[in-house]
């Protein structure tokens, strides 16, 4: 029995629907975003000016990435002429049929071939149509693309870049809406990010292009149309950022959870009693940033951790058992995991399974020992 | 018209094909009883008999890129790759280039264009083709050959990969060690066709049957094979040849009931074909066959003494 208590994904309110996600803003450290659909891209040098959605974000960074260095390349189905996900759209005017490349239905190859390119100093970024269609590619994925550089002790290199969209709220049922963070976590040599805004999504993805080894890209296709400023160039993008500042407590996240647990932290500032909530947001799941993880699990002495996948794996159980090895006077309270009952996510009320910003808001509130506050709606 | 079959290459020396083959002979004994001595912990899987596809690799160029199955010792050396590399990668040595990561059998030589192999059997095809499409994209003038056994035909990846190779027709040979057995399964019970060009030509490829016991049939078919890739045809070499020995050092003989396939095949060992070829026309008589032989004993004991010296003083350190 692990000592971390267990909090159970409560139901979440009815209005905490797909239809609502769209109203999450983004969480960055530049300051609070305009909502702002379609406004044009900021400048290119990233230097904040105009918002953009998370989208564009990610439109943004592929294709600068892929100016900056021929030997960068597009597969998947319909990335060309039509660009089904919308993130590829422009790039074979931009780039040619060589550099965007529609790809039969063979995810498994698609990958595959992305390893080999990699092994001749190109980067694949393989766009799958959502993030359940990892499961058959798995092989290409795991032995491929992450084991060569190890296998190989250095002589060949894999910054191989597996774009894989979480559908949520797509009505894609069971086989079509899945995290499958977990599947891959331990996985050595295979960086995962999960991106819960625009400026996190950009540098993630341009930070992606720049590594050894191969990025699985979880993006929240939810998210698509929240806006946000991209920030300027972090030090380093792969480092957790703390979202809002607070005293309270911690609720450490990542990808659209982060985005929730922001929305809570503002309902929870409004009180009563006001909380004021530290908001991690992840970014890169793996590897961990551990330092930011301890020093901001002690900054309140209270952490919260929210994750869209059950408990049994991902990053969740990850930073518990790195909390668990502070001392043991370190945090005033045991680490709370609220994460997803163990179930697939249904075609109808797929939001019922998963941690809502309510969910979020009362488990804080217990973890304060607070009194349980009514529910509060966003206005 | 797929070009000559029995003529001596034109710019290569036929002895030199037949101590690549002997070579590759050699080192697979020498491993075998490495292993049995408990010298060496890893196994091996030996390409006794199919040495003379070997022959593959002398009709490559350096930019080509070869992805080995884990039976390719021979093309392996061919590329390239040394005696005293292999052995190096055999014992796991840190200073190897493997750094005893890898077992040796998956082990690459980038510098040569020797990639990696894999335990994925059939899911490593796409990789060569993703190497391929990078020469494409390059117009390199280079070609991938992708080796595979004819029991990889039952893996979906290897479909999957085919098929995107000949709609894009990229600069990829399919070399098959069509050998007939998957394990100790005969081909019979894993697929329908022993040929290899009805699965594969619908796909796009041009094919080629290959006697994979003469080593001038394997060269000469792998520069045409290696032409036609290059001028947009996917080019499959399907090599008829037959595993003289076990499957690996794992276990003894897995088939039952081949006696009558091994007496059948020892007549036709590509070993025993080339030397008579060499009497008969390249002037060479007995004896100096026996010296070729001596040669290669010693250049492969040579070897071992110095990949081992070099791992023990290694671990020393």
């Amino acid at each position: 029995m692990p000592k971390n208590a267990i909090a159970s994904a409560p139901r979440c309110a009815k209005h905490d629907s797909g239809k609502r996600q769209t109203k999450i803003q983004s969480v960055s450290e530049t300051g609070s975003p305009r909502a702002m659909r379609g406004k044009k891209a900021a400048p290119a040098d990233g230097s904040a000016s105009g918002a953009v959605t998370y989208k564009d974000a990610i439109a943004r960074a592929l294709r600068e990435a892929m100016e900056a260095d021929a030997k960068t390349f597009v597969l998947g189905q319909d990335v060309g002429r039509f660009s089904i996900g919308g993130v590829t759209k422009g790039l074979i005017d931009a780039f040619g049929e060589d550099r965007v490349r529609d790809c039969p239905i063979s995810e498994s190859a698609m990958v595959g071939i992305g390893v080999g390119a990699a092994m001749n100093g190109h980067t694949a970024v393989i766009e799958l149509a959502y993030a359940d269609i990892a499961a058959v590619a798995f092989s290409s994925i795991v032995h491929g693309a992450a084991k060569i550089r190890f296998a190989t002790n250095g002589q060949l290199r894999c910054p191989l870049i597996v774009r894989a969209p979480i559908n949520r709220f797509s009505r894609h049922g069971p086989m079509g809406t899945e995290v499958t963070l977990s599947w891959f976590y331990n996985v050595p040599d295979l960086d995962i990010a999960m991106p819960a805004s625009q400026d996190e999504a950009y540098w993630l993805l341009r930070n992606a292009f720049t590594r050894p080894v191969p990025t699985l890209f979880l993006e929240d296709r939810s998210l698509n149309a929240t806006t946000g400023v991209i920030g300027p160039k972090p030090k380093d993008a792969t480092r957790a950022r703390v979202a809002r500042r607070g005293a309270d407590v911690t609720v450490i996240a990542a990808g659209r959870m982060a985005a929730l647990a922001l929305e809570a932290a503002q309902h929870l500032a409004a009180g009563p009693p006001a909380i004021d909530v530290n908001v991690v947001s992840l970014g890169t799941v793996k590897p961990l940033d551990a330092a930011t993880i301890l020093a901001e699990a002690q900054a309140t002495g209270r952490v919260l951790i929210v994750q869209e996948e059950p408990r049994f794996g991902g990053y969740g159980p990850a930073i518990q058992s790195l909390l668990d090895e502070l001392p043991a006077t370190a945090l005033k309270r045991q680490p709370v995991l609220l994460a997803r009952a163990d179930t697939f996510l249904p075609y109808n009320r797929e939001e019922d399974a998963l941690p809502s910003i309510d969910a979020i808001g009362e488990a804080v509130r217990r973890l304060l020992g607070v009194p349980r506050g009514k529910s509060r709606r966003a206005p | 018209m797929t070009g000559p079959r029995n003529d001596r290459p034109a710019g290569a020396e036929p002895a030199d094909f037949y101590r690549l083959m002997l070579r590759t002979r050699l080192f697979e004994e020498y491993c075998m009883r490495l292993r049995k001595d408990g010298a060496v912990l890893g196994n091996t899987y030996p390409c006794l008999g199919q040495e003379a596809l070997g022959a593959a690799g002398l009709a490559l160029t350096p930019g080509d890129a070869l992805f080995p199955s884990y039976r390719s010792r021979a093309i392996v050396f061919g590329k390239g790759a040394t005696l005293e590399q292999h052995f190096r990668e055999l014992i796991g040595d840190p200073g190897a280039e493997q750094a005893g990561r890898e077992v040796f059998h998956h082990a690459a030589f980038p510098r040569l264009g020797v990639m990696p192999s894999s335990s994925m059997i059939g899911g490593w095809a796409p990789t060569a083709a993703g190497y391929a499409l990078t020469q494409q994209i390059e117009r390199a003038g280079n070609v991938t050959v992708c080796v595979i056994g004819d029991g990889s035909f039952g893996a979906g990846d290897l479909h999957e990969t085919l098929n995107i190779v000949g709609v894009w027709k990229l600069p990829f040979v399919l070399m098959v060690e069509n050998n007939g057995y998957q394990v100790s399964a005969s081909w019979n019970r894993m697929r329908v066709q022993r040929a290899i060009e009805p699965y594969v030509a619908p796909y796009g490829f041009v094919t080629r049957p290959v006697d994979g016991n003469n080593a001038f049939d394997v060269f000469h078919s792998m520069a045409w094979a290696r032409a036609e890739a290059l001028a947009g045809r996917p080019a499959m070499l399907d090599c008829h040849t037959y595993r003289m020995g076990g499957y690996s050092s794992h276990f003894g003989e897995p088939r039952t009931g081949i006696n009558a396939e091994l007496a059948e095949w020892r007549l036709r060992d590509p070993i025993d074909f080339m030397a008579e070829w060499l009497e008969r026309h390249g002037g060479h008589d007995r004896k100096a066959l026996a010296a070729l032989r001596q040669q290669e004993e010693r250049a492969v004991d040579a070897a071992w003494r110095k990949a081992k010296d070099a791992a023990d003083s290694a671990r020393k350190a």
